[in-house]
């Protein structure tokens, strides 16, 4: 490794010449190269984070806060009894004196969008069966509760025959069933 | 006048259209903190809750954000809990009713726990918890990993594979609340079984009946600390 470093003085000379500073490796050109790799890391890495992480992620919390208002913002389908008073007099005020109240309009009707800017679809369950859904004889109902066994039983208990009725409706009045 | 919305009357239709549109809602989530109570005592099981969440909410058929579950004690201290579809069409008289000695409908949902899990395991933070205390599921955010469904202990979420595969739960209808509507299945609840209420307020319905009223939560070992309380509940509901 030494090839060529014949006598001490020789060995001295090629020490020196090391130390020139025309012949000097330079070292700083390695840091510079190491440093400007990271520098294009690191900006790369916030470059890309800010354009895959939404603007409103950390808002409130860690997630997008953007999407509270998204869930704010979805329609309600169901309004409630006050907006089909507007039009529907007759009927809210049978089924406000008619014992039925805490059967608010769209139990049996559908929910208000259905309706929402078209008469045609005015829809209604005025089958028997949905009377029966709350107030058939089923295990599990509290005992307080007024329920019947059945149609064809409930007429009997009221000694009505079969032609008497169709459906729950030939007899109660379906706003104000009391 | 609707909150949010304008009457349009158009010149052939006698009917007013509701143009509903989200803006001008003006809500502080700071001032509201909500509750839920399920009242056991008085549940019919008629499922309409069920079939309004599904409307009001678009959840796709086999999925629930909310049902019902009825369970029945025999003679033998024997529990059958049975909730066909949910009970969103009803339940059916049967003939177990002579050994029955004890039955009674629990109307399940989303508990919006103090404490969820699920928001805890949820790796990419798409699912949050709001300032008013209802836990959220931002679908645009969520990877549909389940992680969250297999930790809630009440099994309220579920991944909707039929439409974006991401999860999904009931959300106490968050876009009603803000517009100060109760959720569907409370407003067309026919015997009042579920009240939803500002814990903030004590002046407020649910507010009234923590205070006053002996109420449960479901599993309260695991320390959710959830906020759906059951009036009435029996030892052998989960």
């Amino acid at each position: 490794m030494w090839g060529g470093v014949s006598s001490r003085e020789e060995g001295v000379r090629v020490y020196n010449s090391l130390n020139d500073k025309e012949n000097r490796v330079s070292h700083r050109s390695h840091i510079v190269r190491l440093l400007t790799i990271i520098g294009v890391l690191v900006v790369g890495f916030v470059v890309v984070r800010s354009l895959l992480i939404p603007a409103s992620f950390g808002e409130y919390g860690h997630y997008r806060g953007d999407n509270v208002s998204e869930q704010m913002a979805l329609l309600p389908l169901h309004q409630g009894p006050d907006l089909c008073e507007q039009c529907h007099q007759e009927q809210y005020g049978a089924w406000q004196d008619g014992g039925h109240l805490t059967v608010t309009c769209e139990v049996c009707h559908g929910h208000w969008e259905i309706h929402n800017g078209n008469l045609t679809t005015m829809t209604a369950v005025n089958t028997s069966d949905a009377c029966l859904l709350c107030h058939q004889r089923i295990t599990g109902r509290p005992e307080s509760f007024s329920q019947i066994a059945g149609f064809v039983e409930h007429l009997e208990d009221q000694e009505l025959s079969a032609e008497d009725a169709d459906g729950c409706v030939d007899c109660h009045d379906p706003h104000a069933p009391l | 006048m609707v909150a949010g919305g304008l009457f349009i009357y158009t010149a052939d239709l006698v009917m007013p259209q509701l143009v509903r549109t989200a803006t001008g809602l003006s809500y502080d989530a700071e001032k509201h903190f909500y509750g839920f109570v399920v009242d056991t005592t008085v549940c019919i099981g008629c499922g309409r809750c069920v079939k309004a969440c599904r409307e009001e909410n678009s959840v796709p058929d086999t999925f629930y954000r909310t049902w019902v579950e009825r369970f029945r004690i025999t003679k033998h201290a024997k529990v059958l809990v049975d909730s066909p579809q949910g009970g969103e069409d009803g339940f059916k008289p049967d003939d177990l009713e002579r050994d029955v000695e004890k039955a009674y409908f629990v109307p399940k949902l989303c508990n919006q726990c103090s404490q969820p899990n699920c928001v805890q395991v949820c790796p990419v933070g798409a699912t949050y918890q709001t300032k008013d205390g209802v836990v959220l599921i931002d679908d645009k955010y969520c990877v549909g990993c389940s992680y969250c469904v297999q930790a809630c202990p009440y099994g309220a979420r579920y991944i909707d594979h039929h439409g974006k595969g991401v999860a999904d739960k009931c959300t106490w209808c968050y876009h009603r609340l803000v517009r100060g509507l109760s959720p569907a299945c409370v407003l067309v609840c026919p015997v009042g079984a579920r009240k939803i209420g500002n814990l903030e307020d004590p002046a407020s319905e649910v507010s009234t009946i923590l205070r006053e009223k002996r109420v449960a939560i479901l599993k309260p070992e695991i320390g959710n600390e959830p906020r759906a309380y059951y009036l009435g509940m029996d030892k052998e509901v989960r």
